[in-house]
């Protein structure tokens, strides 16, 4: 048995319209992911991934249902620095440095300053963005700024990270390299990963489990066990297993369209 | 390179100096038929004002003095008020609202009404410039310190960042490029409302003293034509200092916004 990280408990997010009118974005998500594993939350977009997300960091109330995370409420981990966010758009302060950017959550930590910069470079380094630690977020491109919330994320160390389509504005090169890294990070740190994406191929590659989900509510169609083998290499991608699961949750999403119409 | 800099010199003061030609050799006094008594040639004026120099710059110093104090003292009160606005939302509105509307009512009906609520005139000479100058201040640091994107924010939230904490790290850095917008706005402002207060005053020196008496004698006209060219010099050269400023102090910020935010 092992420790869940993140226990979802009959979750429910309801959004009100002009008119006023209720309108669910999530019905009745209840999930457990275990400590250590990396799960993705995959669906089409306007489905409600970044909703569940911001629920579990504590950045907006369900309309219903509990969210714990080892055994706290949300607002406690978020006090006690449990999780580490990368946000769809990179969320930089345009004054600070890269360098600059990265401390900035282990700042707020109060970690001392000779740790913060040796931390804040190396994660740097995991990024590829050796040799723009003094430059300014306006001086590079929008994968470049995406790397650096990457990289501020990792460098607080959290037990939890939740990635909001950390990817999905990066060329496919970068996003390769990237998911190599992230794969190497978590195997390394043990760290729980939600991943959230709408990439079925990106989150079959990356993830223990995938948790399919459905639009209009956002019900959790499916969590999917994927069995491909660990480490992940590149090799991993072009094995049948890979298609095969691969294909198996396209499927699962053509039936839950069809349900729809 | 070098030709280019020859150009910004010398096309901004070329069309100056031949104004200048042709006021001296009275053609612009025949051409709008204005008598030399209501607008002296730039060469009597230039006159007037070596003629007069120590006493013009105690005049300036008599002026200058108010004006420069005001305009910190305004700048201070106004981002106080907008630091109060932002950090107590619900009871700040009202003390932006209030600033806002004192600082619409004209100087000159402003000046002689501080004659009589302070005593002295040095004060209510102060007076004045102060709230000339808060104005702008109050309203543009209310938006650098609340003109935030909405995931930077939330990123100081997922990492338990304390109020203060936003205001050192988010909030007040945010505000630097305003509160010196807010300053140039202030310099015009605050130099005109010393010159108004000056014309209300009772005191008999100062460059808005000197330039209302001396534009009442007949014989005088010139130099107080040397006055007023005298307070714009100081005009520009205020503007100037902060521009200066800002230039030395803003370098993290210069350069083309191209973040994705
Ligand atoms: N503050 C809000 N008020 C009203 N409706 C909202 C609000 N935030 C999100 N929604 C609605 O909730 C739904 C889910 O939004 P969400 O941002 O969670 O989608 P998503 O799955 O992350 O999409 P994407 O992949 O495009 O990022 C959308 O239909 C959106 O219109
Ligand atoms: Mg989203």
């Amino acid at each position: 048995m092992t420790e869940n990280a993140v226990e979802i408990k009959n979750l429910s997010m309801e959004y009100f319209d002009k008119e006023r009118n209720p309108r669910r974005v999530l019905d009745n998500v209840s999930l457990n992911i275990r400590k250590g594993e990396f799960i993705s939350l995959l669906g089409p977009s306007g489905c409600g991934k970044t909703t569940l997300l911001r629920i579990i960091a504590d950045l907006q109330k369900p309309t219903s249902g509990s969210v714990r995370l080892a055994g706290q409420n949300t607002k406690e981990a978020r006090l006690s620095h449990k999780f580490g966010m990368v946000f769809q758009t990179p969320a930089l302060l345009e004054w600070r440095s890269v360098l600059e950017n990265v401390e900035l959550p282990l700042e707020l930590r109060k970690v001392p300053k000779k740790e913060r910069r040796e931390r804040a470079l190396e994660q740097i380094k995991t990024v590829d963005l050796k040799g723009y630690e003094n430059s300014y977020p306006r001086e590079l491109s929008g994968g470049m700024q995406q790397r650096v919330g990457i990289a501020r994320a990792l460098a607080a160390e959290p037990e939890i990270l939740l990635m909001d389509e950390p990817f999905s504005a990066l060329d496919e090169f970068t996003k390769e390299r990237l998911h190599g890294d992230l794969l190497r990070i978590w195997r390394s740190t043990n760290k729980t990963v939600i991943f959230v994406t709408h990439n079925i191929s990106e989150a079959v590659y990356l993830s223990d489990r995938v948790c399919v989900l459905s639009a209009n509510p956002a019900r959790l169609a499916a969590v999917e066990e994927i069995h491909l083998p660990r480490p992940r290499e590149d090799a991993v991608l072009k094995t049948e297993e890979y298609f095969k699961t691969v294909s198996h949750i396209r499927e699962i999403f053509e039936e839950k369209y069809n349900e729809n119409i | 390179m070098k030709k280019d800099r020859l150009q910004s010199i010398l096309l901004p003061i070329l069309p100056g100096a031949v104004i200048l030609v042709l006021l001296q050799s009275g053609i612009i006094h025949k051409l709008l038929k204005i008598k030399i008594l209501q607008l002296p040639k730039p060469m009597d004026i230039l006159v007037a004002l070596t003629e007069n120099l120590t006493k013009i710059f105690s005049d300036a110093a008599v002026t200058m003095f108010p004006a420069v104090c005001g305009l910190i003292l305004g700048a201070l009160l106004g981002y106080g008020v907008a630091l109060l606005v932002t950090a107590l939302p619900n009871g700040g509105y009202g003390c932006l609202f209030i600033i806002t509307m004192i600082n619409s009512v004209p100087i000159a009906a402003l000046a002689p009404l501080m004659n009589r609520w302070f005593s002295g005139v040095l004060a209510p000479k102060l007076a004045v410039i102060i709230i000339a100058a808060s104005g702008a201040m109050a309203v543009n640091a209310f938006r650098g310190l609340n003109d935030l994107p909405q995931n930077v924010l939330e990123l100081m939230r997922v990492n338990a960042a304390s109020k203060l904490k936003v205001f050192t790290k988010l909030r007040i850095p945010n505000s630097l490029p305003s509160v010196f917008t807010a300053l140039k706005i202030g310099v015009p402002a605050a130099m005109l409302a010393t010159i108004i207060a000056e014309f209300f005053s009772s005191e008999t020196a100062g460059l808005g003293y000197m330039i209302k008496y001396s534009l009442k004698v007949g014989n005088q006209k010139q130099v107080g034509w040397a006055y007023i060219a005298v307070v714009s010099v100081f005009s520009i050269l205020l503007y100037e200092v902060i521009c200066l400023a800002e230039h030395l102090l803003l370098k993290r910020y210069r350069g083309k916004r191209r973040i994705n935010k």
